[in-house]
């Protein structure tokens, strides 16, 4: 009786995985998005909705994370981004923000092993955020974890923690004034400088211009991944929250109702479709810009 | 490159009786009239470029760049008010309707949509009093934790 059951979960498991599968091939007549990111909310609130115990809800949403890579990279996703955690959720209480870096710091150890997911499919992960904010523990996992995926190059897990937009773009812009002191230094021991750190080489007009937009997004911690193209946010909340405010110029919003550990396939689905549709005038946006 | 809104402003501001131009150091509570603000895509990434080089200039001058290496030599706040040097940084919107094809905020200033509700209207012709009355009702119910 046992086996009989087991047999049949079987062979609807392979019955959907095949449906998924076609489903796949048809959307991928259309264009297939590079480049998604997923901002991970309502944990907290299925934990009080299904009435379950602290920290349950982020644990299922691990679940719905790794089914929504799944799907991800099966259709052909390039680069996946993910709100992990945020500068601003470190105002949490001690407790919550420590067991949340538990979790973070086993799913870490989790996802390096062999028939992890990240093996699978040939992902490099990559930790994008203010590193050094973190505990010290979790700093070296995502090291450590970072080392061992990078020679992975068929697809890209950006995890951001310790991350805002606001944070980024600032880091970026301190890089490139220590890089252009940087620059300026070298020319002047060089005898090639003409005093320019007292600046009285420089142009009013060349002096506005010295740190340049390239500069500025070469040392974002998001560089190593195009914009991305969809951006989903869960729980129907509209706001961005500080996330890839800089790249998303140009990215297709969506907001579905349900909480994160429930999203599955169908909104997956719903994402794709929405953004096929209005692929041609996003690229035409970007092209203009 | 400057949108069309901000090139025709003085003619739209014409149309509007009860309305005046935003100036930098407003305070937005209790106005008696509208203030209309035109922003453009310029006042964006280039917006945030310029105020790196405002920012660089400061970092020169201070004369202390020795061993700043991996320290944190900006905060966001002087970034904040160098982007408000270079005109780049009015107040932050509470609710943002995109009137389009698509979801999608164009890239409006980074450094003001932080927190930003941003909801999607439709296309421009179609543009309705009740749509404009529902989105702030949907706004009025909105709860925000700002990361708590």
């Amino acid at each position: 009786m046992e086996r009989i059951r087991e047999r049949v979960i079987q062979i609807y498991g392979n019955l959907v995985s095949l449906l998924q599968k076609c489903i796949f091939c048809i959307l991928s007549v259309g264009p297939i998005p590079n480049h998604i990111a997923f901002i991970m909310d309502g944990n907290r609130r299925f934990t009080k909705k299904c009435k379950l115990m602290e920290g349950a809800g982020h644990k299922i949403g691990f679940s719905a994370l790794m089914s929504m890579l799944k799907y991800c990279y099966e259709f052909g996703v390039r680069y996946v981004t993910v709100y992990a955690f945020s500068i601003e959720n470190f105002k949490r209480s001690p407790e919550e923000v420590q067991s949340l870096m538990d979790l973070m710091l086993e799913k870490i150890e989790e996802i390096l092993k062999e028939q992890s997911i990240v093996n699978r499919y040939g992902v490099r992960v990559i930790f994008s955020g203010n590193l050094k904010l973190l505990s010290e523990p979790v700093r070296l996992a995502a090291e450590r974890a970072m080392l061992a995926t990078a020679k992975n190059s068929k697809a890209v897990l950006s995890i951001c923690v310790a991350y805002t937009s606001t944070n980024e773009i600032m880091h970026a812009v301190q890089e490139s004034c220590e890089e252009k002191w940087d620059e300026i230094t070298l020319l002047n021991s060089s005898g090639a400088g003409y005093g320019l750190i007292s600046l009285g080489g420089y142009e009013q007009d060349e002096m506005d211009h010295l740190i340049k937009l390239t500069d500025i997004e070469k040392h974002m911690y998001m560089a190593a991944a195009p914009d991305p193209d969809i951006i989903i946010r869960t729980s129907g909340e509209t706001r961005l929250s500080n996330f890839l405010l800089w790249q998303s110029a140009n990215c297709y919003l969506y907001s579905p109702s349900v909480l994160w550990p429930e999203i599955g396939f169908r909104q997956f689905l719903w994402a794709i479709l929405n953004f096929q549709q209005i692929h041609f005038y996003l690229d035409k946006q970007r092209k203009q810009s | 490159m400057e949108g069309i809104l901000k090139k025709s402003k003085d003619f739209i501001l014409e149309k509007f009786d009860g309305a005046t131009l935003f100036q930098e150091n407003d305070v937005l509570l209790d106005q008696p009239l509208m203030t209309l603000e035109f922003a453009s895509f310029s006042d964006g990434k280039e917006a945030v470029a310029k105020a790196a080089n405002v920012l660089f200039m400061k970092y020169l001058k201070s004369g202390s760049t020795s061993s700043y290496q991996g320290e944190q030599i900006f905060t966001e706040s002087q970034m904040g008010e160098a982007l408000k040097t270079v005109g780049g940084n009015g107040p932050e919107p509470d609710l943002l309707l995109v009137y389009g094809p698509a979801r999608c905020h164009l890239g409006f200033p980074a450094w003001r949509i932080r927190y930003t509700e941003i909801q999607h209207m439709g296309p421009l012709k179609s543009m309705k009093y009740g749509s404009l009355i529902k989105a702030i009702y949907k706004f009025t119910m909105v709860q925000q934790n700002y990361g708590k």
